[in-house]
């Protein structure tokens, strides 16, 4: 008795199931209920990956971009090493200004600037990045994008706090470069185009 | 029984491979099989600061006088009696040679220490590599 009574429950339910996987999700109602009513359910996923961005002067949103831009101070004669400061010139936004940019989706990003020494002439002499000065200005964030101190050999890291809820982070800014120029140095071309300690990697690290 | 510290209960199942442990499996958010769990980017900019070779040759009473050097560029200043004369570069050893015109009273190397200008010497030439 008991064995029939369990063999008919599993064929009632096996019943139910293949007649509901049948008609997948669709309704048939019939009667003489005023409203008359039917539903059905449909499901939604959207998968989102994690990702992050930088981007340091030209590039293209979302995506890599190889282009490294070159910020070139020529300092005139007249005024080697007496202080007054010299523009520069490239960079995406001209006159030695870069566009900034980080974005990501996955909590805190550490931001970091790392350069390999002082830049050099090749010749042994040397100008030190802390005759750098970097003006950052707002762009298209609220907040502007803060720029990691520029030291001879090192790397200097700041973190960034997500910008929207606790994972998403969107931060950009205008840098604009210029060389201080406080002391006299020796005649030369110092840095390049990643020679001579003239290129400042800019790093983006998220969990 | 003795209990395990969850790390070390991830390491033990690693060692003896994953299908005998679930647990480990599934806690698969902390035991990652990739060694980059970070998410990481960079990129680059170059940086180029380009300064002139030039001489700097100053007197008390004269203007001071700055000269963008070429290679073969080379300056002569006239500087008047009794005065005090510098001279500067950055472009490495000077090569320093005065115009006598007159028997002098003593050596250029007076003027290289700014000591007054003897007066008979009118005229310096300096050079630069």
């Amino acid at each position: 008795m008991t064995k029939k009574l369990i063999l008919a429950a599993v064929l009632t339910s096996t019943a139910s199931f293949l007649s509901t996987a049948a008609h997948a999700e669709s309704r048939f109602v019939t009667g003489t209920a005023s409203p008359l009513t039917a539903s059905a359910n449909l499901d939604f996923t959207v998968t989102i990956p994690k990702f992050v961005y930088v981007r340091i002067g030209t590039g293209t949103n979302a995506a890599n971009n190889t282009n490294v831009d070159n910020i070139v101070f020529t300092v005139p004669a007249a005024n080697v090493g007496d202080g007054t400061a010299v523009a520069g010139t490239g960079g995406d936004l001209t006159g030695g200004q870069v566009t900034a940019r980080v974005l990501g989706n996955n909590g805190t990003i550490a931001f970091s600037s790392t350069t390999l020494g002082p830049l050099n002439n090749g010749a042994g002499d040397t100008i030190s990045w802390s005759q750098m000065n970097v003006a950052v200005t707002a762009n298209t964030t609220a907040t502007a994008l803060v720029h990691p101190t520029l030291v001879d050999g090192a790397t200097t890291s700041v973190n960034l706090t997500p910008t929207s809820g606790t994972k998403v982070t969107n931060l950009d800014a205008r840098w604009t470069f210029s060389y201080r120029n406080q002391n006299v140095v020796a005649a030369g071309t110092y840095g390049g185009v990643n020679t001579q300690n003239g290129r400042v990697t800019y790093a983006v690290s998220m969990p | 029984m003795r209990r395990w510290a969850r790390p070390q209960a991830l390491w033990i199942c690693a060692a003896s491979a994953l299908t005998i442990c679930p647990q480990a499996a599934q806690a698969g958010s902390r035991f990652a099989t990739s060694s980059t769990e970070r998410v990481e980017e960079a990129a680059h900019l170059d940086f180029t600061i380009r300064i002139p070779a030039l001489i700097v040759m100053a007197s008390a009473k004269g203007p001071k006088e700055t000269v963008l050097l070429t290679p073969a560029a080379r300056k002569s200043s006239e500087s008047p009696p009794d005065d005090r004369f510098s001279v500067s570069t950055n472009a490495g050893t000077l090569a320093f040679a005065p115009t006598v015109t007159e028997p002098s009273r003593g050596t250029a190397q007076d003027a290289l220490t700014e000591s007054p200008v003897l007066p008979n010497i009118r005229a310096y030439v300096v050079a630069a590599p």
